[in-house]
């Protein structure tokens, strides 16, 4: 190849890479595929009606927006600012799932109310805290809305700006200099939702840098939200458990931990950063410690010592706090879907937590109070898979990951004609009717309805086809989640093969069989 | 780091029963002293303490050495004589900004019996927005026993920030349980500011809950200002959720004011959600300031086209030309080439050519580009 050639696509790999998903943050597409394939089945069902009974999910829900908001000391007023929170979120889940615009009017009314009245958020120290949690809130409900066409650019633009110059600065500020407190005075919470805030901000304002920010930090930052230093005690066994570190407190403010790892975990992982598995998954090991104790069980527990103050007045804690022990929050679907159901990862005490909860509700329902706005809940209706099955049976473009390509049949409709790629182009010949059945899925291309078919086919570098229905094993695949986020690899039943472009970029290169690998060849982004 | 507040503390003796309790007149007034000037350096430890983005907060070099809290208490002549309680030790002790967590553990050491003390010592000082909030979170666990008490205290609080705080938070927990016998306490609350933020809350609450006649009341009781407006703004529009005309008709013999526009734009704003048909014919048939009209009308369109372009563009070719209906023409083709690209370069086509028209096609092109 030449230098030039090298270095061009170079570039297109590095860019590739480095573009967002949209809609990314908590749900992508494929999510919402899967929602709206399953909403009138349980467990999905039971978590809709909670979310369509809500009062903030209406449309008649009237937002009061202000120019400045106050949490904590003179002239408090935040008590008006998370409720419209809630229902712009709400409101964005009610109209992707059901397709009825009316709310997603209702969502951007809210938006836009608030990004073009409000310029300023203060107050005491919980500022900080009102910056991240609200912040990665506002952002995932505008996420979501960024795919309707009814929320004007010049709107999206205000909103990103809002969230830029107001949300922002506070997020960084506190990562940054703790409010020149002792390095460690703040509990994990305020640094974990500033990360969720900062992320969030980076994603839907195509901001590398603020992200990665926000993704350093949760991996090394000095403070108690890193995820070493949020969990700082392991304890090996079946299952791994891991003590966070507000366990010696309350059990309240260890669930909101909790709910915390969630939303930066899948805001992570659905733009490729898989820190759910990070350090031996050791998100999933505080889970479980939570939910056992929570439910009655015993763990252990180390004690714990941190500084407070300016001065770092040495402090410990010798004993796990009973203090409001049984906590719930609508947090626990994402935690036991992501691990148990998703990646196959053992996590019986976070699926019986997650089992107590269900159906999750949201904003409002868990305390009307700010604390039950914390989060914003309903992760058995965005968050619940099918055991197998982490894509949503629907009609799919199938995007590799190295080449930016689609899978493609060129729009042969024969038998045994090969299946190939091409730059995207919203021809038929790229869309792919995806359906699970039976443990497995298929994939037939719009264009002559032939299905992906391992041709009986067995080596490495061997050429994938396609073929009528037969319901042979040839045509039966698995869909299997991956580190990278919302990449999937696609391996064939019959001969145990991934899916891989062979390592040619180029328009028309044939689709091969290799073992599964690390290589990006076989990682494909289902794109509705 | 080394702190300003690093002098060691002084160990005090075992509070004792009667200490807790200051009902002397002797140890009132040494716990007035104290209160005094624990403010004085509460203000003072605040200022050290902020936070490096408060640029108005000054600096710890720029301070000047003003006794700190742990060195008043060494004056024999108090320490002798009365132990000041823990929360307001605990508040002159801070060196950082106060935060929920740290009020919420200071709040934790005031017992249930002594929250109304500790609340007279909070209004009758001036302990800023800490004061503020620990009295906000007693206040919320007072109200959890009943009502009465908490009612009757807050009657005698002076008018001031710390009033305000009080009444809004007691108006607004007693109104989720019984919204009457709150608005009948707010109504004989001495006038003044502690009875508007009270009056205010419970307009705000009783619009929440469907009973708009009692909000407005409740509202147009408090002097005119821009929380008086908000406030009927809100209640105005919560009427309109379920009978539209009657809140349009009221609105509309309300004084031309800005209120009176402010109003009618955001009935028909929030009608375009749920029916942009009535909210056009409102919009056609009111009253009101043109740049709040135009912006609701512009709503109105991008909405109407989401759920029936037709009739939306019905709607703007309606217009006279105007700056408006470019405006519009060029919201309505945003919304409509996005999800029917075919169906608005059809209507587009049938336009009469003109300003209006040459804009709406720029903005076609312009999504033929983005999708």
């Amino acid at each position: 190849m030449s230098p030039v050639l090298l270095l061009l696509t170079s570039i297109t790999s590095t860019a590739l890479s480095q573009a967002f998903i949209h809609p990314g943050m908590l749900h992508t597409d494929a999510d919402f595929m899967r929602m709206q394939a399953n909403y009138q089945v349980d467990p999905w069902l039971g978590s809709w009606n909670r979310l369509i009974a809500n009062p903030r999910s209406q449309t008649t829900w009237n937002p009061r927006p202000v120019g400045q908001v106050i949490r904590g000391g003179t002239g408090e007023n935040y008590g008006q600012f998370f409720p419209d929170i809630a229902a712009a979120y709400q409101s964005a889940l009610r109209w992707k799932i059901s397709g009825d615009t009316s709310y997603a009017n209702q969502s951007i009314r809210i938006l836009n109310g608030w990004s073009y009245a409000m310029t300023n958020l203060t107050g005491d120290a919980d500022r900080f805290l009102a910056a991240g949690i609200y912040g990665y809130e506002f952002a995932n409900a505008a996420e979501i809305m960024r795919t309707y066409s009814g929320w004007a650019a010049a709107d999206q633009t205000q909103f990103k700006n809002y969230l830029l110059n107001v949300f922002y600065p506070l997020q960084h500020n506190f990562l940054t200099n703790h409010n020149d407190a002792c390095i460690d005075n703040y509990w994990a919470n305020w640094d974990l939702c500033n990360v969720a805030g900062m992320a969030a901000i980076g994603i839907f304002c195509d901001d590398r840098a603020k992200y990665n920010e926000a993704l350093n930090y949760f991996k090394t930052g000095a403070g108690e939200g890193s995820i070493n230093r949020s969990i700082p005690f392991i304890y090996a066994g079946t299952p791994t458990l891991g003590q966070g570190e507000e366990e010696g407190r309350d059990q309240g403010h260890s669930g909101l931990d909790v709910s915390l790892w969630g939303v930066v975990c899948q805001q992570f992982y659905n733009e490729g950063d898989d820190m759910w598995s990070y350090n031996n998954n050791r998100v999933l090991a505080a889970c479980e410690y939570f939910a056992k104790y929570n439910a009655g069980g015993t763990v252990p527990f180390t004690t714990f010592t941190w500084g407070s103050g300016q001065n770092c007045a040495q402090n410990s804690q010798t004993v796990i706090s009973s203090a409001s022990r049984g906590d719930i929050r609508p947090s626990w679907d994402i935690i036991y879907n992501h691990y148990q159901v998703l990646k196959g990862i053992s996590a019986p005490n976070s699926a019986a937590y997650a089992a107590s909860i269900r159906p999750e509700g949201g904003g409002g329902d868990y305390g009307t109070t700010s604390g039950g706005f914390d989060q914003l809940g309903y992760t058995t209706l965005t968050c619940s898979m099918t055991p197998g099955a982490p894509i949503g049976n629907g009609t799919y473009r199938i995007r590799n990951q190295v080449s930016g390509r689609y899978l493609d049949n060129l729009g042969y409709n024969t038998n045994g004609a090969p299946v190939s790629q091409w730059d995207g182009s919203g021809s038929n010949n790229q869309k792919w009717v995806v359906t699970f059945s039976g443990g497995y899925y298929t994939l037939a291309c719009v264009t002559g309805g032939k299905l992906l078919d391992s041709l009986g086919h067995s080596g490495n570098g061997s050429t994938v086809g396609e073929w009528q229905s037969s319901g042979s094993n040839n045509q039966k695949w698995t869909i299997a989640s991956t580190s990278s986020g919302s990449y999937f690899k696609i391996i064939n039943h019959a001969n145990g093969l991934c899916l891989d472009t062979g390592g040619n970029n180029a328009d028309g290169a044939t689709m091969q069989f290799w073992g599964s690998g690390s290589s990006g060849n076989q990682l494909w982004q289902f794109v509705p | 780091m080394q702190s300003a507040f690093g002098n060691p503390r002084i160990k005090r003796e075992p509070r004792t029963k009667a200490q807790n309790g200051i009902r002397s007149p002797v140890l009132q007034v040494c716990c007035a002293a104290i209160a005094v000037a624990t403010v004085f350096l509460l203000i003072h430890s605040r200022n050290q303490a902020g936070s490096k983005s408060d640029q108005n907060e000054k600096t710890v070099a720029s301070i000047p050495s003003y006794p700190r809290s742990s060195d008043l208490l060494q004056l024999p002549a108090i320490a002798a004589v009365a132990q000041i309680p823990e929360w307001q030790r605990r508040l002159s002790e801070l060196s950082i900004e106060p935060d929920s967590d740290v009020l919420g553990e200071i709040a934790a050491t005031v017992p249930d019996d002594q929250i109304r003390e500790t609340l007279d010592i909070l209004s009758g000082g001036n302990f800023g927005g800490a004061g503020l909030e620990l009295g906000r979170l007693l206040i919320q666990r007072w109200v959890k026993n009943g009502m009465n008490e908490p009612a009757t205290w807050a009657e005698g609080v002076p008018d001031g920030e710390f009033g305000r705080m009080a009444c809004r938070e007691i108006a607004t927990a007693w109104a989720q349980s019984d919204l009457a016998n709150a608005a009948a306490w707010a109504r004989q609350l001495p006038d003044g500011g502690n009875k508007s933020a009270a009056q205010l809350s419970l307009s705000f609450e009783a619009a929440l809950r469907g009973h708009v006649a009692g909000a407005i009341s409740l509202a147009a009781n408090v002097p005119p200002g821009a929380n008086r407006d908000e406030a009927m703004d809100f209640s105005v529009r919560q009427w309109a959720i379920t009978d539209p005309n009657a809140a349009t008709s009221w609105a509309e013999q309300l004084p031309n004011t800005p209120l009176h526009d402010e109003i009618l734009a955001d009935i028909a704003t929030d009608l375009a959600v749920r029916d942009p048909f009535r909210a056009a014919q409102l919009l056609a048939s009111a009253s009101i300031k043109e740049d709040l009209s135009d912006k609701a009308a512009l709503t109105i369109v991008r909405f109407w086209t989401s759920s029936a372009p037709e009739r939306a563009a019905d709607w703007v070719a309606q217009f006279p030309e105007s700056e408006l209906r470019g405006d519009a023409m060029k919201n309505m083709i945003d919304v409509w080439a996005r999800n029917d690209f075919a169906g608005a370069g059809e209507w587009l086509m049938h336009q009469p050519d003109g300003p209006a028209r040459s804009a709406a096609i720029a903005t076609y092109e312009s999504a033929h580009i983005n999708n």
